[in-house]
C-alpha cells in the first residue's frame, strides 16, 4: 500500500529534508569527532618541526591575538588561537587559546568558555607531556625541551583558575540574593536632612532650657537679693541669715551661669543645625519630590488651666 | 495524498541513516585498549617500533582509524606526533604498523603497536581509569 503512493515532489522534498535532519541530529557526536581529527592529517604532512620554527611560526599569531585582547575581543582571540593550535598542533597556542578562553569565560560569565578553556589547555598539556615521551618524534619538537616543565605550569594555572571561576558562578546562582540587605536598603532613611533637624531641634530645646535656667538663676538671685535687704540687723542670728541668703544667691548665680552657658552652646549649634537640616530636606525634595516621609518640625501655641506656651512637634 | 504516506518511510529513512554506530563495549582489557575484531588487525601493547620502520613507506590503500575513549577524554599520538583528542572517527592512516599512544595529561592510557591492514576499518576503544 505504502508503495503504491506517489507522492508529490513538495511532499518528497519535505520528506528528505526530514530524513536528512533526523540523521544529522542522531549523531552529532560523530560528526564533532571527524573535526577533532582534522590535525590528524598534518601527520602526512612529515614535515620537520624545530622549536624555533615553531615560535616563529606562531609569533605572528599571537600578535593578531594580542591585538584582539588589548580591544577587549577574547572570544575572537580564543577563536583564532584555538584553530591556529589546531592547524600546528602547537601545544603553546592551545594554552593561549585556553587563556583567552577563560578571559571571555569570566568577562562574558559564560560557563562554555571556560570549559572549551580548560579542555584546550588540557590537549595543550597532553601535548607537552608527550613530547617529553621517548614515543614522540624527534622530528617533531614544537617546544624547547627547557620551556616545557614552565609551559606545563602555566598550563595547570589556567585549568586551575577556570575551574575556580566556574565554581564562583555555580556559588553565586545558588545563592539567592539576600533579602535582608533589600530589606535595609528599602528601610535606610533618605538622606533629607532628618538627622541633622532632629539633632537641631533637640539642641535647641536644650538652648532653650539654658534660657530657663538663666531666668531662674536671675530670678532666684533677686530673692536672695530681696532676702538680705529684708533681714533684720536687730536680730541675734543675722549673720547666719546673711550667710544662708549669701549660699542662695551664690547657687542662683551659678545656675544662671550654667544656664548661659548652655543655652549659648545649645541655641547656636541648634539652629545652625536646624537651617543645614531644613535646606537638605528642600534640596531633596527638590530632587525626589514631596513624601510624607521626609522630616517635619511643627511649632505649636498650647493653652491649658493655668498654663499658656509653645509646644515643638517633630518627625524625623 | 495523505502525508502520512511519505512521512513513515521518512521516518524509517531517518532512522536507517541516523542509527548511531554499535556502542563498543567496556574496555575490560590490562593493556587499556580494546581493539575491535577485523581480520589483519593487531594490537601489541608497550611495543616500539625502531625509527626505520617509522619511517619505512607504506604501500596499499590507507586504511581508517577510529578511536574512541571510555568515560573520559584523551589525545591521540600516532607515529610520534598529535593527531587530534578522542574521539576520533575515521582518521586515514597508511597500512601497516602504527606506533600510538592516547594520554591525558601526565596519565598514558594506553600505547604500543597498532596494524591497520590495508583499506580497513579498524575500531579501538581506550579505557580511561
Amino acid at each position: 500500500m505504502l508503495a503504491q503512493s506517489t507522492p508529490s515532489p513538495r511532499t518528497r522534498l519535505l520528506a528528505v529534508a526530514l530524513a536528512a535532519s533526523l540523521s544529522l541530529g542522531a549523531a552529532p557526536a560523530q560528526a564533532a569527532s571527524v573535526l577533532a581529527g582534522a590535525p590528524g592529517l598534518a601527520l602526512f604532512a612529515d614535515a620537520k618541526v624545530t622549536p624555533e620554527q615553531a615560535a616563529s611560526a606562531r609569533k605572528s599569531v599571537q600578535e593578531r591575538a594580542q591585538s584582539l585582547r588589548k580591544a577587549g575581543d577574547h572570544g575572537s582571540a580564543a577563536e583564532l588561537l584555538s584553530e591556529e593550535a589546531a592547524k600546528r598542533s602547537d601545544p603553546v597556542l592551545y594554552l593561549d587559546a585556553a587563556d583567552a578562553y577563560k578571559a571571555a569565560g569570566t568577562e562574558d560569565r559564560s560557563r562554555p568558555d571556560l570549559e572549551t578553556g580548560i579542555e584546550k589547555a588540557r590537549v595543550g598539556l597532553d601535548i607537552l607531556h608527550f613530547l617529553q615521551d621517548p614515543r614522540c618524534d624527534p622530528e617533531w619538537q614544537a617546544v624547547a625541551a627547557s620551556k616545557i616543565s614552565a609551559e606545563i605550569g602555566r598550563g595547570e594555572k589556567i585549568i586551575a583558575a577556570s575551574e575556580q571561576a566556574i565554581k564562583d558562578m555555580d556559588r553565586k546562582v545558588e545563592a539567592p540574593a539576600p533579602e535582608e540587605d533589600d530589606e535595609k536598603t528599602r528601610k535606610k532613611a533618605p538622606k533629607d536632612g532628618r538627622g541633622l533637624i532632629a539633632v537641631g531641634s533637640l539642641l535647641t530645646v536644650v538652648g532653650v532650657a539654658g534660657l530657663g535656667m538663666i531666668g531662674a538663676g536671675v530670678a532666684l538671685s533677686a530673692g536672695a537679693q530681696k532676702d538680705v535687704d529684708d533681714v533684720d540687723l536687730t536680730d541675734m542670728d543675722f549673720e547666719q541669715q546673711i550667710a544662708d541668703i549669701d549660699a542662695k544667691g551664690k547657687a542662683a548665680n551659678n545656675i544662671a551661669y550654667a544656664g548661659i552657658a548652655v543655652g549659648a552652646v545649645g541655641l547656636a549649634t541648634g539652629i545652625a543645625l536646624l537651617v543645614v537640616g531644613v535646606k537638605k530636606r528642600k534640596k531633596y525634595r527638590a530632587e525626589h519630590g514631596s513624601d510624607e516621609n521626609t522630616a517635619r518640625v511643627q511649632v505649636l501655641p498650647t493653652a491649658g488651666r493655668g498654663q499658656a506656651g509653645l509646644v515643638l512637634l517633630g518627625r524625623f | 495524498m495523505s502525508l502520512r504516506t511519505t512521512i513513515v518511510p521518512a521516518l524509517a529513512l531517518a532512522v536507517l541513516l541516523g542509527a548511531p554506530a554499535p556502542a563498543h563495549a567496556a574496555c575490560n582489557d590490562p593493556s587499556g585498549l580494546c581493539l575491535e575484531e577485523v581480520k589483519g588487525a593487531k594490537w601489541e601493547p608497550d611495543a616500539v617500533m625502531s625509527a626505520k620502520q617509522l619511517k619505512a613507506k607504506r604501500k596499499g590503500a590507507p586504511g581508517r582509524l577510529t578511536v574512541k575513549v571510555d568515560d573520559g577524554r584523551g589525545s591521540v599520538f600516532l607515529d610520534g606526533r598529535y593527531v587530534g583528542t578522542a574521539t576520533l572517527s575515521d582518521l586515514e592512516v597508511g597500512p601497516g604498523k602504527h606506533d600510538l599512544q592516547v594520554r591525558d595529561g601526565e596519565k598514558i592510557l594506553a600505547e604500543g603497536v597498532l596494524t591497520v591492514p590495508k583499506g580497513a576499518s579498524v575500531r579501538v576503544n581506550v579505557r580511561h581509569p
